[in-house]
């Protein structure tokens, strides 16, 4: 590996939140694709903190939580907060969650999606009043579930090119 | 080594965590939004997604471009000659306005009257949709730069889109009408009754503060008034869609429809207030020069019908 591959390889998980939080708020030809828009800052978080927690941590969930704070215009800090409980939840199952199946992965990470939607649901009623789009919440966790494995296995080939295995990802 | 350092050592995850929730919570309830600080840094958060953001798109925005202007040469043509007669026929007309203008400044400076600022506009492509269940705000492509500034407005040829509530450098955040944080000062055209609208974080908007008995029916245009600061008077907002007379209290409840298509919305313009007026004197006059752009205003129609 180059000198720069060496240098970059420990921030590429972070390096990825970053990008899957500016792909996720790409501004869509229509408004009405909006539903469908996935939430692939989960899916990487999820992917990061269960197989490389030694580059994922809850700083890294607040950090990039709170850029997307910033770029919806919604209250600061509700993603953070939502992301960082996540991830907390994360390591707390995380040797179950590797010893299952990748199938079951799945509606693991769509169960995820709904906490962190309605964790968010709670804290933007709490802060702004209710007003909330069903359509557009139920769409994110589908749209999440079906296009993670696309995402998982992105980040599975960058994690085999860039990255080794961590003897503490069983931790 | 001191229990404290072990403590930490041992709890280093729990600790981080802990701090982060804390930081996130302090984020929501206590630290003010608005402040010039956190201005700049949502201004440089913009700043620097909307570059990665640009960097993705630069091949779609690429191949959209071509293909747009491949198709816009065809009709190029053909508009020439259609433009070329239309102004033709916008001559008298164009003399008419400077003329209302003219008088319409004097009588102004005669009651004393402020002379209501005038605006220029940028046009700024939307590069970026954070929509989600609970806000509704655009990214675009016009920043510090360009002199936008927190509040400026925006606005579709339709009418009122929304106003800048983060500005980067070559990057701003719109809030939306729709957005459940924003707040219009409108009135309706016919009858000048005086409302607000406020967004629901869906596609209809709440009108609120009409007082019972007020001369408001389904279907009136609402435009806004000019008071709080934010928008120039007369630019429209929204159609009443619904009215419910039969509630306690003073005032009714009422939904609106915002006039611009935010499903299409591919471009806006901003509107930047000129800021050194230069008072008039008596021998001044006011003119309409082409750059002067009247539609938003009302005082001219979109597009007249091809002769």
């Amino acid at each position: 590996m180059t000198l720069a591959g060496t240098l970059l390889a420990p921030w590429l998980p972070f390096l990825s939140l970053l990008l899957a939080v500016a792909v996720q708020e790409v501004a869509l030809p229509y408004e009405a694709w909006s539903v469908w828009r996935p939430d692939l800052l989960l899916v990487a978080l999820f992917y990061w903190r269960l197989y490389r927690p030694d580059r994922c941590g809850p700083g890294s969930a607040f950090s990039a939580g709170l850029t997307v704070d910033v770029l919806s215009g919604g209250p600061l800090g509700m993603n953070a907060l939502s992301k960082t409980l996540i991830t907390l939840l994360i390591r707390r199952f995380g040797r179950r969650l590797r010893a299952t199946d990748a199938i079951f992965l799945l509606p693991i990470l769509a169960l995820l999606s709904m906490l962190d939607q309605f964790i968010q649901l709670g804290l933007s009623t709490l802060l702004q009043g209710w007003g909330v789009r069903w359509p557009l919440l139920f769409g994110r966790i589908a749209a999440t579930a079906l296009i993670a494995p696309l995402i998982v296995a992105l980040l599975i080939h960058i994690h085999r090119i860039w990255l080794g295995e961590t003897p503490r990802a069983g931790r | 080594m001191l229990p404290l350092w072990s403590f930490i050592r041992l709890h280093r995850q729990r600790l981080t965590a802990a701090t982060f929730l804390l930081l996130a919570v302090f984020l929501l309830f206590v630290l003010r939004a608005d402040s010039p600080g956190m201005q700049t840094f949502k201004g440089s958060v913009a700043n620097l997604m909307g570059g990665v953001q640009r960097l993705l798109l630069s091949p779609v925005e690429a191949t959209r471009a071509a293909n747009q202007r491949l198709q816009e040469l065809g009709r190029l043509d053909e508009e020439n000659r259609r433009l070329k007669r239309q102004v033709s026929n916008l001559g008298p007309m164009r003399l008419q306005l400077d003329e209302t203008l003219k008088e319409n400044r004097r009588l102004r400076q005669i009651l004393r009257m402020p002379v209501e600022p005038s605006y220029t506009y940028t046009v700024a492509r939307v590069v970026g949709d954070s929509s989600s269940a609970f806000s509704r705000v655009l990214l675009v492509n016009a920043g510090a730069e360009e002199k936008v500034r927190p509040d400026t407005p925006a606005v579709s040829p339709a009418g009122v889109v929304g106003r800048v509530v983060a500005v980067g450098t070559r990057r701003s955040t719109v809030l939306t009408l729709q957005d459940i944080n924003s707040r219009v000062p409108v009135q309706v055209q016919r009858s000048r009754l005086r409302a607000v609208v406020a967004g629901r974080n869906d596609q209809t908007l709440d009108l609120r503060f009409v007082v019972k008995g007020g001369d408001i029916h389904v279907g009136d245009l609402l435009i806004t008034s000019g008071t709080g600061g934010v928008f120039p008077r007369g630019i429209g907002v929204a159609r009443v869609t619904a009215l419910n007379l039969n509630v306690d209290g003073l005032f009714i409840q009422a939904k609106a429809r915002s006039l611009v298509d935010l499903d299409r919305l591919e471009e806006l313009r901003l509107m930047l207030p000129v800021v050194e007026t230069v008072p008039l004197r008596e021998r001044d006059e006011a003119t309409i020069t082409d750059s002067t752009d009247l539609r938003p205003l009302g005082l001219m129609p979109e597009a007249s019908p091809s002769p």
